[in-house]
């Protein structure tokens, strides 16, 4: 197809735009819905209304309409609804917080106050924050003298022995601030227990390491509880005549922390390394104990006891520390005062 | 632009929130967006929508407009290019490829039997325009915009667009002069 004469592309132009015209049925002006939604989106853009001097003069101008009310349309892009929702879903993020820390205090202050017994799990996650709730270790003190008292009810005497050693056991994990109560308890326990018959002689009760304090003080001031619970052991020994104990004062005057090394005839020293669940309890009269080692300090082990006089089931030499895994004797005092470290931070 | 609504005032009033200046504004350019984005989109529902789309956008933008009355027509186009693109994307469905159609703007069947010959190689030759010349001849002969204001819409210099027309419109009548010899 040629095209003749004038502007060929003007004349291109109009035949294109013949060819290419919307279909006659095609809306040339806004409806009033349109306008509406326009309305709407300006009122939305402008809450206060037109604002400026020109728009004021152009509404006080002669002939020019009052604007039109607001329209009851929704401005679909206003903002504010999506801040509402962002400003709603922080505070219920905060709320949600605030209202679970209120319950975990209630539950646990409940329990602090001998209401309602905390399961282990929340007992462990309420002493590590810091809540006022007795330590695991007391937990399971407790509930194994209720055991032994059961086991002496029962003249369960093979019971009645190894639950003894286990109390024995919980006592070296309880923490120095809580065994004031927990000693006279276990001591209470385990007399009634030897004069029942259930075991032969009352046992030391006397806790010979320190756990690890709770995970809020640990780091503040290990040292100190440390060496006051020695002297207090100390003290305590040499009261006990049937528990010989042999306590090793800090090797060097370099080396911060004293070292306790105990040795016991009457099971007191076979501690089965775990929190009570009745795992590795045989006991070795002539087994040594040994406690474990702040850093930068020496462990010694004293040789065994003439007197012994618990019977033993395991025949291999049982060597606990007061760690969560049984080390055996071989390792560095610096890999135990690694491991005890880590063990502070968390 | 209407000019008797007041020429370089009506964008002013709707910077301040007029909303009588924004109906004008509305009501000036609409049917030239709706035939355009009609065009592109091929349907009229889609095209009001994306008018309506356009004007909510240039509600939200207009402190970001630098001009007069003049400008403003080849500004909404420039939103409405975009919203038109992003109408394509919402709406695209996959068809089976016996159903593909090689573009947009190839005529149809019924498009084919209503059009003159006449027209129906205009549009079968538009047809092979790249899609840039396409748009560019729409913004032209659809939006009824020059070709400073085709050049203000596509953000390009009016000396490029020129050239562009140029070649786009020496291309359709190539095609044109290769319809006629094989009819």
């Amino acid at each position: 197809m040629w095209v003749e004469g004038g502007d060929i592309h003007d004349e291109l132009l109009d035949q294109l735009g013949g060819v290419l015209a919307p279909p006659e049925d095609l809306a040339l002006d806004p409806t009033a819905a349109e306008l509406d939604a326009l309305a709407a989106a300006v009122a939305a853009r402008w809450p206060d209304g037109a604002a400026g001097p020109s728009a004021a003069a152009a509404a006080d101008a002669p002939g020019a309409s009052p604007a039109p009310p607001e329209s009851p349309i929704r401005p679909f892009r206003s903002g504010g609804r999506r801040h509402l929702r962002r400003l709603g879903s922080g505070a219920w993020r905060a709320g949600s917080v605030a209202a679970g820390l209120v319950l975990v205090s209630a539950s646990a202050a409940a329990a602090a106050n001998g209401g309602v017994p905390l399961p282990r799990p929340v007992r462990v996650v309420a002493y590590s924050v810091g809540l006022p709730v007795d330590s695991p270790a007391l937990d399971d003190t407790n509930q194994h003298i209720k055991v032994l008292k059961d086991a002496v009810k029962a003249q369960d005497k093979p019971k009645a022995e190894a639950t003894v050693r286990r109390l024995q056991t919980d006592l070296t994990k309880v923490p120095a601030d809580e065994q004031k109560e927990a000693v006279p308890k276990v001591e209470a326990a385990i007399a009634v227990a030897a004069d029942k018959g259930m075991i032969q002689s009352p046992a030391p009760t006397t806790a010979t390491t320190m756990p690890p304090a709770p995970p809020t003080t640990a780091t503040t001031e290990p040292a100190p509880s440390t060496t006051a619970t020695t002297a207090e052991e100390k003290q305590k020994e040499k009261e006990k005549p049937a528990a010989t104990t042999t306590t090793t004062e800090k090797t060097k005057s370099t080396e911060p922390e004293p070292t306790t090394t105990t040795t016991s005839p009457e099971g007191s020293g076979n501690p089965s390394g775990s929190s009570g669940d009745g795992g590795s309890i045989g006991t070795d009269p002539s087994a040594t104990t040994t406690t474990t080692a702040p850093p930068d300090t020496t462990t010694t082990t004293s040789p065994p006891p003439e007197e012994t006089t618990t019977t033993t089931t395991a025949p291999e030499s049982t060597t606990t520390t007061t760690e969560p895994a049984p080390q055996p004797q071989s390792e560095p005092a610096s890999v135990q005062a690694n491991r005890r470290n880590l063990m502070a931070q968390r | 632009m209407d000019q008797g609504q007041g020429a370089g005032n009506l964008v002013e009033r709707a910077r301040q929130g007029d909303q009588e200046a924004w109906a004008a504004l509305y009501t000036s350019v609409y049917a030239r967006l709706v035939a355009f984005a009609h065009r592109r989109l091929g349907n009229a529902d889609l095209a009001r929508d994306a008018v309506s789309e356009t004007m909510a956008r240039a509600v939200t933008k207009i402190d970001a407009y630098v001009g007069e009355d003049e400008g403003f027509a080849p500004w909404l186009f420039g939103i409405c290019r975009h919203v038109v693109v992003d109408i394509q994307r919402q709406t695209y469905r996959p068809l089976p490829p016996g159903l593909l159609r090689s573009d947009v703007d190839d005529p149809g069947p019924a498009e084919i039997v209503l059009d003159s010959e006449e027209q129906a190689q205009v549009r079968a030759a538009f047809a092979r325009l790249d899609p840039d010349e396409r748009e560019l001849l729409e913004l032209r002969v659809v939006g009824g915009l020059s070709s400073a204001e085709v050049a203000a819409a596509l953000g390009k210099q009016p000396g490029t667009i020129r050239m562009a027309q140029m070649r786009a419109l020496g291309r359709l009548r190539t095609f044109l002069e290769e319809a006629s010899r094989v009819g």
